[in-house]
């Protein structure tokens, strides 16, 4: 216990330090997409994210927030591997092992979510970075809203370049209707704040351990330092 | 004939001249009329009226920071501000002012600069709405009340943009133009335009710019610097009034020019680059003028301290608006004026009174231009005002001309000097209008008859006409008497030509071809004549016992008058003379007529061949100089040698991808053999329309052999013995630990199971890994397989046997630091973590 505190303590004072290789990333990009050439069709939703080798990667996950339609989601599909949450709420994906959610949706005129991901650093050692990939599907999976309409690579990929440094952002939409934006970082006191709400909630769940509930939620835009056992956590089937 | 007639169009361009140096001389006015700058050294800024100024710290910053302006935000992109600058200032704003709104004043002192922050498009308005940029200076000049917007220069500017990030110029309302001003005051600035598009300047307006007449960049009057450059590259000007006025470079100054790859169009008064007085050098490469909207010239250039270049650059002008393509005052003597002036102005085509000139060259000395093509043209090249001793020589020029002379006015005012024209070719389009003259029109000045031409293998021609007054040669007419004129060894078609016209002059011709002026000239086409006029005093017809001969009818030869013994024709006057006498023969004599290599191909339209020849042969970097003669193109220089390279061939690898390229130098048209082995796998392949082949290839055994290649081409046959090792494939080197493997996730698709990502390996050591490159995946996941390997390790290796690879390169080594990136697929049904160890090998299995 005590030492789940100071780690606790440990995070929530990241939000104050500068930024360096040391500290955990919390990135948001808001992503916008223009769906209005597909109103009324029905499809899917797709997000997945993925190391590149499981032998040499950092744990890090990605969180779709602040979901927002004028079209429906109407169901998922099955998750696969580490997801959490369904829209319109909050969606949470590990890179565990490659996870995807995917929502079975009636398009509106727009889309938007936030996604924010979280990793210990993307200057770290680790020589495979991750990759995280949205994709509008039409109702046979093929791709909707990009230029060539294959199936594959999906309208937005995020690629952490962990030893480059670099975040690169894949836009294969049509014409630009799909947009990625940097959302913007939290203060350092939002940071704290939620670092202390954090330990509030951690003092409060750890009395069901095992679970995955007990990883506290975090609102939209908002930064989440879990304890950091939480990477090793098992797969779910 | 009138000859006045011929030099009217210059007198635009003098005039020019004559208002800058009048301008020179009231600089009091001057500054009555520019309040905003100041006359005596120091930097003083009028704002304009209804701006609202902010001045730059002494270190200066970025100009979207309000800390540069003391704290002042200027609200985003400065609109309506003053902006002065008295330390460096980097822009990193997109915009500078904004279109419809007053735009920027900007004032760069000489401690100052400006300058565009990188990776991004930049967009700068100088506007002033509303407000009259001439103030109650009326239109010909600022008045003291002029509200000008625009940028101010003693200080360095550098608007340098990139072809990916240009920079747009614009003046909202039309009339108040951009420009770069400098004054009396002290400062060196130096000047950067660079990608930019210019538009709205000013056009028409007559104060447009500080010097009142130009809207593009200027300079004012009366300025030395010590040294300043101005460099103006791939600009766009539309609808200027000029592009670039040097007005105020004075006899001392050091202001270089550099104006390249612009383009000009819409040009609305003015010519397009002036320099009134003196610049310290000038280069002057491939811009491009169309549709001009005022006569005026390309370029105008009086005097120039040390170099002039000038090549690749035109203008195509219209019937009414353009004159011409480049005039040089003064120029530098023997300035080289490179390869090319495409002057044409298709409007003056059949017209009867053409008033375009394509080069004037004027008191400028030594051979000063070379290389030049003018088409529809009043003079092609003018070469005048020569001082008594001076020459001005043309050689290997080009004239496609319909009216006028194409060389003439030696010495027209001066009292003397020589012209001296060799190795050139002239077509004369048309002759049916009265007064037309011809090609070559020399003749003396007003003062001593001094004045001389002397013009060697030359080749000119007339298409059509029969104008009486026509000639091919018209030298020494009466009363602009001349001496000491030669005429050698040229061969003239379709003219008569014209030695004076007998009522005066002394037609006096140098004695140094076997004793008389006029020798080895020979003239061709049926029905032509010669001297019509007054015959020199000593000539002769060549029957007797002159070397001089002057054919009217080749046809109709008389074998007799060639008297070889006395008469050096070269080989090709005798195929001329001795061919069936048609337009098609006369050409296909041209080039060697002056003094070029080769062979010219022509089709059943000779003079659109040459004009293909010209505008499209002759290129800074395909043209030639030859001993004797200028070839083009492929086409080599007549005896010179042919090499094979390279000397030896570099040694291969079995099974690994082989390729070389062997060059004949100075080969045409060559087909390659070799006697011999090539080693197996390779193969030697060639066009036969080049002058080089390729060896190329994936050897199949290891051995040393040994050929003889053989490169026969149409000006000639080199042989030489190479050979090539190929060398058994090394065994491979586990190179794992040299190098630096980081990769991407894996982005997958839950319908395909199919996992993508891209892996980057990077040499991390001091030594280069020599190709082949495998990528290894050893430890794959079970549940994971690779889609599309190059293959699996054999079995027999011992390392990895059966393991999936990806050739990563298979011909090119891995230099230290460089680096590879491929991509990767798996198929991962059960979508389990995909994981593998990465081992890279040197060479093959």
């Amino acid at each position: 216990m005590i030492r789940g505190i100071a780690q606790i303590l440990a995070l929530c004072l990241l939000g104050l330090l500068p930024t360096g290789r040391a500290r955990a990333e919390i990135i948001n990009w808001q992503i916008d997409v223009d769906t209005a050439g597909v109103e009324s069709q029905v499809g899917y939703l797709d997000f997945n994210f993925s190391a590149g080798n499981s032998a040499d990667f950092d744990p890090a996950y990605v969180t779709v927030s602040n979901f927002q339609t004028d079209g429906s989601v109407t169901g998922e599909l099955f998750p696969i591997n580490d997801v959490t949450g369904t829209l319109p709420g909050n969606v949470e994906l590990d890179n565990l092992a490659p996870s995807d959610y995917t929502a079975t949706f009636t398009y509106g005129t727009f889309l938007d979510f936030t996604l924010t991901l979280s990793v210990p650093s993307i200057s770290g050692s680790a020589q495979f970075g991750s990759s995280f990939l949205l994709s509008t599907w039409d109702s046979h999976f093929n791709n909707l809203l990009t230029a060539d309409g294959d199936a594959d690579p999906g309208l937005i990929g995020i690629n952490l370049n962990a030893p480059t440094d670099g975040v690169s952002i894949q836009n294969y939409s049509s014409g630009d209707l799909a947009t990625v934006s940097s959302a913007p970082e939290p203060a350092s006191f939002a940071l704290l704040a939620a670092g202390l709400i954090g330990f509030g909630l951690f003092g409060r769940r750890r009395r069901i351990p095992g679970m995955l509930s007990s990883i506290p939620s975090h609102g939209s835009g908002q930064p989440d330092y879990r304890p950091m056992d939480w990477r090793f956590r098992r797969h779910q089937p | 004939m009138d000859r006045n007639s011929i030099v009217d169009a210059d007198f635009t361009m003098l005039s020019v001249v004559a208002r800058g140096i009048a301008r020179m001389g009231r600089p009091a006015l001057v500054c009555g009329v520019l309040v905003f700058l100041t006359c005596v050294p120091g930097f003083a800024v009028t704002c304009p009226a209804g701006s609202t100024q902010v001045t730059s710290t002494t270190t200066g910053g970025n100009a979207g920071s309000a800390a540069t302006w003391g704290g002042t935000s200027i609200l985003n992109n400065g609109d309506g501000y003053c902006l002065v600058i008295e330390g460096p200032v980097v822009d990193d704003l997109s915009t500078l002012g904004t279109s419809g709104g007053k735009g920027v004043a900007i004032f760069v002192s000489p401690t100052g600069s400006l300058s565009l922050s990188s990776g991004i498009a930049h967009a700068l308005y100088f506007a002033g709405a509303g407000a009259d940029p001439c103030g109650s200076g009326g239109t010909s000049s600022p008045g003291a009340d002029a509200t000008m917007w625009g940028i101010f220069a003693q200080g360095n500017v550098s608007l340098a943009g990139t072809q990916t990030f240009p920079v747009t110029m614009n003046s909202a309302n039309g009339v108040t133009p951009f420009y770069i001003a400098k004054t009396e005051a002290p400062g060196n600035p130096s000047i950067t335009v660079k990608w930019a598009q210019l538009t709205n300047l000013g056009a028409g307006a007559e104060c447009g710019g500080i010097y009142p007449e130009f809207s593009g960049i200027a300079f004012y009057e009366s300025w030395n610097p010590s040294s300043a450059t101005v460099d103006i590259e791939n600009d766009n000007f539309v609808n200027p009034y000029g592009v670039f006025w040097a007005a105020g470079a004075g006899s001392g100054s050091q202001l270089s020019l550099i104006a390249k790859n612009n383009v000009i169009t819409g040009r609305s008064g003015g010519s397009t680059v002036v320099n009134e007085y003196h610049l310290y050098s000038a280069d002057v490469e491939n811009n491009t003028e169309s549709a001009p909207a005022a006569a005026g010239y390309l370029g105008v250039f009086n005097g120039i301290q040390t170099s002039f270049t000038w090549t690749g650059n035109a203008i195509a002008g219209t019937a009414a608006y353009s004159a011409g393509g480049l005039t040089g005052i003064g120029l530098p003597a023997n300035t080289a004026l490179g390869s090319t002036l495409v002057y044409n102005d298709p409007a003056m085509a059949g017209a009867s009174s053409p008033t375009s000139n394509g080069l004037d060259l004027q008191q400028s000395t030594g051979t000063n231009a070379a290389w030049l093509y003018c088409e529809n043209c009043n003079q092609s090249f003018a070469l005048r005002y020569l001082a008594n001793t001076d020459t001005a020589t043309l050689t290997n020029s080009v004239a496609i001309t319909n009216h006028r002379a194409w060389v003439g006015q030696g010495a027209y005012f001066a009292s003397g000097g020589l012209l001296n024209l060799q190795n050139s070719i002239c077509i004369f389009t048309d002759e049916t209008v009265t007064g037309a003259e011809g090609c070559v029109f020399a003749y003396g000045g007003n003062g001593p008859a001094v004045t001389s031409i002397q013009a060697k293998n030359n080749t000119l021609y007339r298409t059509v006409g029969g104008n009486t007054e026509s000639f091919g040669f018209g030298v020494d007419e009466s009363p602009y008497t001349m001496t000491n004129n030669l005429l050698e060894n040229n061969l003239v078609g379709g003219f008569q030509t014209d030695f004076g016209d007998g009522t005066s002059g002394t037609d006096v011709f140098v004695t140094s071809c076997g004793g008389v002026g006029v020798c080895r000239n020979a003239t061709f086409g049926a029905g032509v004549s010669y001297a019509t006029m007054a015959k020199p005093a000593n000539w002769d017809n060549g029957t007797v016992q002159h070397p001089s001969v002057l054919y009217g009818d080749v046809d109709g030869i008389d074998p007799l008058f060639l008297d070889t013994t006395r008469i050096s024709l070269a080989a090709y006057d005798v195929q001329v003379l001795s061919g069936p006498g048609t337009p098609g023969d006369f050409f296909a004599q041209l080039g060697k007529r002056a003094g070029w290599g080769g062979t010219y191909p022509l089709s059943n339209t000779p003079i659109q061949d040459v004009v293909q020849w010209v505008k499209y042969g002759f290129t800074p970097t395909n043209a030639l100089i030859c001993p004797g003669g200028v070839t083009i193109g492929a086409v080599p220089c007549a005896g010179v040698p042919l090499t094979l390279s390279p000397g030896a061939l570099p040694n291969g690898t079995s099974n690994v991808q082989y390729t070389q390229t062997l060059t004949v130098g100075g080969g045409v048209n060559c087909t390659f053999v070799n006697a011999g082995v090539l080693p197996p796998g390779l193969a030697l392949s060639y066009t036969g329309t080049s002058n080089s082949a390729s060896i190329s290839g994936v050897p199949t055994a290891a051995g040393a052999y040994n050929f003889l290649l053989v490169a026969s081409c149409a000006n000639g046959v080199i042989s030489r013995s190479l050979g090539i090792q190929v060398n058994a494939i090394p065994r491979q080197t586990d190179v794992t630990s040299q190098i630096g493997v980081v990769g991407s996730g894996l982005t997958f698709n839950r319908t395909t199971n199919i996992y993508k990502g891209a892996i980057t390996i990077t040499n991390s050591g001091s030594t280069s890994l020599s190709a082949p490159l495998q990528a290894v995946f050893t430890n794959l996941t079970f549940e994971v397989a690779m889609i599309g390997p190059t293959g699996a390790v054999p079995v027999s290796n011992s390392l990895y046997p059966g393991v999936p690879y990806i050739t990563v390169s298979s011909i090119d080594a891995l230099a230290p630091g460089a680096s590879l990136t491929f991509p990767v697929q798996f198929l991962n049904p059960f979508h389990v973590a995909v994981g593998y160890v990465l081992r890279v090998l040197a060479g093959g299995f």
